[in-house]
């Protein structure tokens, strides 16, 4: 009688109140974490999209392309059409030619930012610099030239201005 | 006790996931916040290098480009004189900008400063992001 009461008294499993204790509390904090999870899942996945698109890389190196041609591109001539949607910069390749003997045209086809450069007639590479143009504008500032890209990937849009001077003669 | 101090590490490993997620998605946020300073600062002082001159109204030159109003808060550098701040915004990123300048002597060219800063909300101190320097002929 004794042994059994010391057996009943060591016992190691839980009653059905602390169960439902430890039920309560666990789906509690089950409960929390989901919704902490998904809020944070939610507001975050947004947030990544915004920094992860790759639209800011895209739009430093489109401007960078411009930029490097406009800054040894000649003062004396440049071709923008009217609606400033395409642009044509003539540049020295050979340092020692009396004339401007590269041209670089920016331009946009089916959404894409391209630089071709060439020699009179000859078309020698053309560069994609950014994807998902929505618009462009270039303009002539006296001896710069002005830039306004916008890309658009339909979640986000965002506008990036770079103006360059022209440096050669 | 067990299904306790399960709950406690899925726990800690949940709320680090997340906390890892949180600094490298700030991460790229401030570098974005970064290049589009220092682009703006870029933008600006080629613009004012081309105007040819120190007397340079950036809403006037700019202001079709970005919402840009009158502002205040920032010195401009040592030996230079102030000409203006302004808050320029750049795809809803805030930034102040002050333009400063040494006259043209004899000898040099007059020198034109552009800093940006990020006003950070809520902090009464501003985050430099640039400092950029160019000389002027006029």
């Amino acid at each position: 009688m004794i042994r059994e009461k010391i057996q009943m008294q060591n016992r190691t499993a839980v009653t059905l109140v602390e169960m439902l204790m430890a039920m309560m509390v666990s789906s509690i904090l089950f409960l929390t974490m989901g919704f902490l999870v998904s809020d944070s899942e939610g507001a975050w996945g947004s947030l990544q999209q915004r920094s992860l698109s790759g639209m800011t890389e895209e739009a430093n190196f489109a401007g960078a392309a411009f930029e490097a041609v406009c800054r040894r591109s000649s003062k004396s001539s440049c071709t923008i059409p009217t609606l400033g949607t395409t642009c044509t910069l003539y540049y020295y390749h050979d340092l020692n030619a009396q004339s401007p003997d590269r041209y670089a045209k920016f331009y946009v086809q089916n959404k894409k930012l391209y630089v071709q450069h060439g020699s009179g007639n000859n078309v020698l590479y053309t560069v994609q610099l950014a994807n998902n143009v929505q618009s462009i504008k270039f303009t002539q500032h006296g001896d710069a030239i002005k830039m306004v890209l916008f890309l658009n990937d339909g979640k986000k849009a965002m506008k990036f201005v770079n103006w360059a001077i022209r440096n050669a003669h | 006790m067990e299904i306790l101090i399960g709950m406690l590490v899925v726990g800690f490993v949940i709320t680090g996931t997340l906390h890892i997620r949180y600094h490298s998605t700030m991460g790229v946020l401030d570098a974005e916040l970064s290049q589009a300073g220092i682009r703006l600062g870029s933008t600006i002082i080629e613009s004012w290098q081309n105007s040819k001159k120190t007397n340079f109204d950036l809403i006037a030159e700019m202001g079709n480009d970005f919402t840009i109003t009158i502002s205040s808060g920032q010195a401009a550098p040592i030996g230079f004189t102030k000409l203006k701040d302004y808050q320029v915004t750049v795809n809803h990123m805030k930034f102040l900008v002050t333009l400063s300048y040494k006259a043209q002597t004899t000898s040099v060219p007059a020198t034109l400063n552009v800093q940006v800063s990020w006003p950070r909300a809520g902090k009464a101190q501003l985050r430099r992001i640039c400092s950029l320097t160019t000389y002027m002929n006029l």
